[in-house]
Formats: C-alpha cells, sequence, structure tokens
C-alpha cells in the first residue's frame, strides 16, 4: 500500500520510515483501500508533538497477508478534521478515542462522547456526570438505568435502556468507572515492572495481556526467548483461555436457571485454574511469565499431573455440554436470542470469539502468528448465527480446542529437541525511536499492546487495546428488539471487560 | 380437644412453610453437588430479618408500609382455612372456592401495587410482570379446582377433600388432569420454576422478587414468610384436594396424630418434585408463559368436560 509501512507482528518498525501525510490525503487512501483489501483498524491514536500538534498513526491490519500497515499525519490541536467513522464506520470507537485525549475535533462524527473519561483528558468538563445520553420521546418508552452497582460480583459500569414495555429498542453503555490511567503508568516504569501492570489491566485475561506486554518488550530489545518458555506461554494462554470458556459457559447457564451446568461447568473451570496453581504458584498466571521467558519450569511429574486434570476437564466438559445443548427449554433461551449479524460485526469493527460467533472469521493466532502458532495448524470455527447460542457454543468448541492444543505442546515440551532453558538474559534498553506491535489472541480476542520509544529509547506511548473496546457495541446492538428479561443472558454471552475498556 | 385442633390448623402453615423452602433449597444444593444450608436456615433468616432496621424510601406512601402486613395476614387467613389434616372444620365460611382464589388474587394486588409504590423501574417490571402472569394464572387455578368441585357437589374445599376421599379409583382420570393444570399454576403462583427464578441476582429477570426489591428488614421478613405460607399453602391445596386420602374425618388424637404425619410425607414428596424440577430445566422466556398457562387452562376445561 503506498503511503503505508508494512510490519508483521512483533517486528520494529523504524519512526523515521513511517511516512508522514497530510490527513486528507490519508483519510483517502483509507477510505480507498479499506474495503478493497478487507483491512481492519487496529491501531487509531496521537502522539503529542509539541503544544499544538499532534502525530496521528494509523495502524491498519491486512489480514490475509498477515501484515499490518501503518501510516501518520500531523494534526493541528485547534483546527478540525474530517471524520472517517462517516465512511467506515468500524472508526468510531478508536475516533472517539482520540477524540477523548487530544480533544481534536472530529466533524461528522456521529456519535463523539467520551469513552473512558481518562485522567488528562483534553476536556476536564466532559465528566461521567453530565454525559449525554441518548434519547427517545413517546408516550409508551420509559428509561431504566441499571448501575454502575450491580448485584451479583460485576464490575461498575451503567446501562441505560430505552424500552418500549418488555422491549429493548436501544441500549447505551457507559463505562469509565475502573479507569487507572494504565496507559500512562506504563511510561513510568522500567521493562521490569512492566508485566506487574500488564497482569492486572484485566483480572480475567492476565496471561493474555502479559503475553502481549512481553512479546512488545522482547521485540523491542531485540531478545530471542527460549523455544521451552514459548512453549509453556502458549499452554498458558489456552489454559486460560478454557478456563475462562468454562466460567462463562457456567453463568450462562446460571443467568437462565440451569443449575446442573452451572454448577458442573464451575467445578471443572476450578480444575483448569487448579492447575496454573500448580505451574505458577497463581490461579490465574500470574508471575508465571517475565521478560526473556517463564520463571516457572513445567517438569515430568506436573506434565503428567496436567495431561490427567484436562482430560478430566475435557471429558467432563463434552458431557454436561452435550446434555446442556440438547435440552429443550436451554434451546429455546439460547437459540435467536440476541442476534449480531455478520454485516453488524464487520461494520463496528468486532473481534475474537463474538466475531467468529457471527461468522466473521477474526482470530489474531491465524492473521498474526506469534510465538508457537506459527507452527501449529488451527481449525477455523465460526458460526452462522451470531445468537446467544452460537457464542455458548463457540466457546464449548474453543475448550476442547484449547485442550487439545495444550496437549499437543504437553508433547512437544517433552521432546528431547525443546531443550531446558526457560530463561535468558535481556537488555534493559530499548531500541529508540521505534515503534513496535504485539497482537495475541486472548480469549476475548485480538488484544493489541503498541509502544514507541523516543531517541533515547524510553517510552514516548503505551497504547493498549482490549477486544472490549470494540466488542461493547456488539451488545447494544445484540440486545436490541430484544426482550429486557433476556439483556443479562446476552450481556455474558459476551462477557466483555469494564477494566480493559477503561483501562 | 377442638381448641387444639383449631390452634394446630391455625399455625402449622406459618410455622412450617420456612422449613418447606429450606427442605426444596437443600435438595436443590444436592442436584449440584453442594453440602447447602441447614434446612432451617429460612427460620434463622426470618430471625435475622427481623432483628433489622429499615430503609424505606422518601417518595413511598402507605400502600408501602402497610403491604407486607396485609399479604401477611392474608396468607395466615387462608392458611386456616384450607383442608390440612382434618376435615371437622367444613363449616368454617372462608373455605370457600371463590373466597380462598380470590383471597389469593388479594394478596397479589397489594404485592403488585407495593412494588411500583416506590417509583423505582424494576419494581414497575416486577408488578407489570406479575398481573400478566397472575391475570393468565387464574383461570387455570380457578377451573382445575372448578373440576373438583363438579366431582364433589360442593365449593366448600373441606367437603371437597371428604368427597374426593370417597371416590371410586376409576373416576380419577380427569381429576389427575386437573392436577396437571394446577401444579401449572401453583408454580407460577409461588414464582417458582419455569415461571420465575427464586434464586436469581438479576434484577431485570426478576417477577417476584423485583416488585420486593426495595423492602428491607422486617417488612421483607414479613413478606419472605408470606411467600414461604404461599409456596405451602399451595402444596397442601395440591395434596389435600386432588389426593386427599388419609385426612381425618373425626377429632380423636390417634387420626389426627396419623393425618399430620400422612400430610407431611405428601408435602415432603411435593417438595421433591418441585426441586427436582428446578434442579432439570431453564427458566422459560418470559413471552413464553402464557403457553404453558394456556395449557394449564385447557387441561382444566378438559378434566371439567369430561366430568360433566
Amino acid at each position: 500500500m503506498e503511503g503505508f509501512t508494512k510490519i508483521t507482528n512483533n517486528q520494529i518498525a523504524k519512526l523515521v520510515e513511517i511516512p508522514i501525510l497530510s490527513y486528507t490525503i490519508l483519510r483517502d487512501k483509507i477510505i480507498a483501500d479499506f474495503k478493497k483489501r478487507q483491512l481492519r483498524c487496529i491501531g487509531f491514536f496521537g502522539v503529542e508533538e509539541s503544544i499544538d500538534t499532534v502525530r496521528l498513526f494509523v495502524l491498519l491490519s491486512e489480514d490475509s497477508k498477515h501484515l499490518i500497515h501503518i501510516s501518520s499525519a500531523h494534526l493541528d490541536k485547534n483546527s478540525s478534521y474530517e471524520s472517517i467513522t462517516k465512511e467506515i464506520s468500524s472508526f468510531h470507537m478508536y475516533e472517539r478515542d482520540f477524540y477523548e485525549e487530544f480533544g481534536i475535533k472530529i466533524d461528522g462524527h456521529p456519535w463523539l462522547k467520551g469513552v473512558n473519561f481518562r485522567t488528562g483528558r483534553a476536556n476536564e468538563e466532559s465528566c461521567m456526570e453530565n454525559y449525554p445520553f441518548f434519547k427517545m420521546d413517546g408516550e409508551s418508552l420509559h428509561e431504566v438505568a441499571v448501575g454502575p452497582i450491580h448485584a451479583g460480583v460485576i464490575e461498575p459500569g451503567h446501562f441505560r435502556f430505552l424500552c418500549n414495555g418488555e422491549q429493548v429498542y436501544h441500549l447505551e453503555i457507559q463505562l469509565g468507572y475502573q479507569h487507572r490511567n494504565i496507559e500512562n503508568l506504563f511510561l513510568e516504569r522500567n521493562l521490569k515492572f512492566m508485566p506487574h501492570l500488564a497482569e492486572s489491566i484485566a483480572g480475567d485475561t492476565v496471561i493474555g495481556h502479559n503475553l502481549a506486554c512481553l512479546n512488545l518488550i522482547e521485540a523491542l530489545t531485540q531478545t530471542i526467548i527460549p523455544d521451552r518458555a514459548i512453549l509453556i506461554r502458549t499452554i498458558a494462554l489456552e489454559m486460560e483461555r478454557a478456563a475462562i470458556h468454562l466460567a462463562d459457559l457456567s453463568a450462562l447457564a446460571n443467568d437462565i436457571g440451569y443449575l446442573m451446568g452451572s454448577s458442573v461447568f464451575g467445578v471443572t473451570r476450578t480444575i483448569i485454574i487448579n492447575t496454573l496453581l500448580l505451574i505458577c504458584g497463581n490461579r490465574f498466571g500470574r508471575g508465571l511469565m517475565r521478560p526473556g521467558g517463564c520463571v516457572f519450569d513445567i517438569h515430568k511429574a506436573l506434565t503428567e499431573k496436567i495431561r490427567t486434570n484436562l482430560s478430566k476437564v475435557k471429558e467432563d466438559t463434552i458431557r454436561m455440554a452435550e446434555t446442556m445443548f440438547k435440552s429443550h427449554t436451554v434451546a429455546s433461551r439460547f437459540e435467536n436470542t440476541g442476534i449480531l449479524t455478520k454485516e453488524e460485526a464487520i461494520s463496528i469493527g468486532a473481534v475474537g470469539m463474538t466475531a467468529r460467533a457471527s461468522s466473521y472469521n477474526v482470530d489474531a493466532r491465524h492473521s498474526h502468528p506469534f510465538g508457537f502458532y506459527k507452527k501449529l495448524l488451527l481449525g477455523e470455527k465460526t458460526h452462522k448465527k451470531g445468537d446467544v447460542h452460537s457464542r455458548a457454543y463457540l466457546r464449548y468448541e474453543e475448550i476442547i480446542e484449547s485442550i487439545e492444543i495444550v496437549f499437543t505442546l504437553l508433547n512437544e515440551l517433552e521432546d528431547k529437541k525443546t531443550g531446558t532453558q526457560i530463561m535468558t538474559k535481556i537488555k534493559d534498553k530499548f531500541q529508540p525511536s521505534s515503534l513496535v506491535v504485539s497482537i495475541v489472541e486472548g480469549w476475548r480476542g485480538e488484544i493489541i499492546h503498541c509502544a514507541i520509544t523516543n531517541n533515547e529509547g524510553d517510552l514516548l506511548k503505551y497504547k493498549i487495546k482490549d477486544p472490549s473496546l470494540t466488542n461493547w457495541f456488539a451488545l447494544a446492538l445484540a440486545v436490541r428488539n430484544n426482550g429486557i428479561s433476556d439483556f443479562p443472558l446476552c450481556n455474558k454471552s459476551f462477557n466483555l471487560s469494564y477494566c480493559g475498556n477503561d483501562l | 380437644m377442638s381448641v387444639l385442633l383449631w390452634l394446630i390448623q391455625l399455625i402449622l402453615i406459618p410455622l412450617l412453610s420456612p422449613l418447606c423452602i429450606g427442605i426444596v433449597r437443600k435438595i436443590k444444593a444436592k442436584f449440584q453437588n453442594r453440602t447447602g444450608a441447614s434446612v432451617l436456615q429460612p427460620y434463622r433468616d426470618l430471625w435475622k430479618l427481623f432483628q433489622k432496621d429499615e430503609v424505606i424510601s422518601k417518595d413511598a406512601s402507605w400502600i408501602f408500609k402497610f403491604a407486607p402486613y396485609f399479604i401477611y395476614s392474608i396468607t395466615v387467613i387462608l392458611g386456616a382455612s384450607i383442608p390440612i389434616f382434618s376435615t371437622i372444620f367444613y363449616p368454617n365460611l372462608l373455605s370457600d372456592i371463590l373466597v380462598v382464589i380470590y383471597l389469593i388474587a388479594l394478596g397479589t394486588f397489594f404485592l403488585a401495587l407495593a412494588g411500583m409504590d416506590s417509583g423505582s423501574a424494576f419494581g414497575g417490571f416486577g408488578s407489570s410482570r406479575e398481573m400478566t402472569v397472575a391475570a393468565l394464572t387464574e383461570g387455570g387455578l380457578m377451573f382445575s379446582i372448578l373440576t373438583l368441585a363438579f366431582a364433589a357437589h360442593s365449593t366448600n374445599l373441606f367437603v371437597i377433600a371428604k368427597n374426593i376421599s370417597s371416590l371410586s379409583f376409576f373416576s380419577f382420570a380427569p381429576i389427575i388432569l386437573a392436577f396437571g393444570a394446577f401444579i401449572i399454576t401453583m408454580l407460577s403462583e409461588t414464582s417458582r420454576f419455569p415461571f420465575d427464578n427464586p434464586a436469581t441476582h438479576l434484577e431485570l429477570t426478576m417477577i417476584h422478587e423485583a416488585m420486593i426489591l426495595e423492602y428491607s428488614g422486617k417488612r421483607l421478613a414479613l413478606i419472605e414468610w408470606a411467600a414461604a405460607n404461599k409456596f405451602l399453602i399451595f402444596l397442601s391445596l395440591g395434596a389435600n384436594l386432588f389426593f386427599p386420602w388419609g385426612m381425618s374425618l373425626t377429632n380423636c388424637l390417634s387420626d389426627t396424630l396419623l393425618a399430620l404425619f400422612l400430610f407431611a410425607v405428601k408435602i415432603l414428596i411435593l417438595c421433591v418434585f418441585v426441586a427436582v424440577l428446578e434442579s432439570s430445566i431453564a427458566k422459560f422466556r418470559f413471552f413464553r408463559l402464557p403457553d404453558l398457562l394456556f395449557t394449564s387452562f385447557i387441561l382444566s376445561i378438559i378434566s371439567i368436560s369430561l366430568i360433566i
């Protein structure tokens, strides 16, 4: 693509090599090529260059060629720019986020309001108290406000329903309660501390976010880590995927009052996270991976233990899931509830299992392979319908697939060729004036960490994109025209992260 | 002796109803491989709630404050006027079918009013759903018991119980059909599966729980207790109207004790039934509930036409 630099996942791009276009030309190029080459926006953020100017970076992914196209433009803070969202709606979250950070006016954006009410946002007056909710008028319409404090153990977030009786016309989701300014905390810390921050981005994706951060650190220090460490990291990532999917199946069953499924899936999920506990001393995999490799090895006896535990999990999951998905009362709740069509998924830029359940195949393990996935042959799993049943069934299939992957990787681990080293020395200085993108397919979808260094090798910008940022809108679309009493079910079928969005 | 029997009749329902809830919960816990709380936990919960202070919305009117006492008293009156262990109370004026069914409806009406009273969105939802369901349930409930009235040639519940127990075994087919209809309305009236999930924490899906969301402390205790009473009242109606064998016809002590024992066994069987049902199916989508209630109504119609 003309006017763009292309790199692959975890490859360094020198800042000087990234073209600087005028915004109008950049916009035209994006609009011209977006549909034709089936691109996806994976990053749209700015770096402050002086008091008045911001350098805007745009990252586009070309999945079929495993490439990331990068370009940039200088924007003046005091003028305004034509929105890309008008032409390509999947930019809308990115432009909102960009607008919130720098306050640069984006003309023609239909929905320009706060995303997470970040610290140091340009317009301090826009806050959660005066959030401009979408309004509808009509005699039979009424609003239902839920949250930010919810019943049950979930994170804070505000949901505003516009209903006609039991039917939902529109749902607006207002987040920001979990904002911790985590992107800027990265800039203040050295690389030894970065994994600790990454592990606390989202409590249910500890391994996913940590792996994205580590891949980025290792790319920026140009470290090649031992094969054994890569294997252990991949095992942990797949175990996390299986564990959270099981927890969500349990929660889905609980929401429709299918108590047997709720308790059996809950128990099997515990087996997996307890196995992670055996590996690294933490049920969520905190402290397992650090820059340069892994801290804990999986030795012979542990390999056997993991095999027995996961075989049990696999057997129980298949038995329970087959019973549950065959039950007619469950089917009547799951099927045709909360439909997200493929067109909708594409138009909002949905990623991960949410997109795959609507037959939009986005999987970073295929499109931007990292670690051991370069060698692994994965099946493509998608579902057509995009309803709760598709998402639930996809989770079930992914659990089984993840367990199979772990079995394969355990065999590799026992292979003599793999070696015994799990840690390697790492430089403590980053490559100067570089940009690197690290993509990891967490259980929710692709996690993107992107870092830019200055000419001394210090971090200038650290940008995190959790799959939740774009996928929250999928929930809002899915509940439209559904009964409001089906909302908890739809919500659980996506199970998006509040703090992953709020950062 | 009859004073003692009256006393038992009066306090048995409020006394045992928390235990029934406890038993159902315990069985459900066992189905989920959990130990579960003791069957006496509902008593402890009530005791705890009675000790607590209340928070009442400043927008609430007298209905909100008055409704729990009213609803609770209705269940106590109902408990005293239905056949439990003995048929000797038949001169009781409140034991007519119409009186019982519409006393139940009166309780529901006040609960729905109280739900809307504090003006919260959830309360409104709960009340609107409850009234939708209650309106459809009424037909099934009325007609299923009417079947028995036709079979027993009386609308007095005690007389029905007495006459049904002397019917021949072969005339039971329509009564079994009517029992099927009754069970559906029972699950609906007592907010059990597949109509409502009594254990849910999700405000948006609740029916009964949404209406009482604003209550706390002593009034919440009364409402919870009333709900438990209503559950046991329906179990007793099911057990003693459709399968009335073993009720004592005299006021002699040994008969009474035997009748009480058989009553406990019948109630236990029904509790197990409810618990097994709740452990094995999912809650229905709200818009599918009318189908189920129409089924109940049609079953009753069929059984009535079989008798007439």
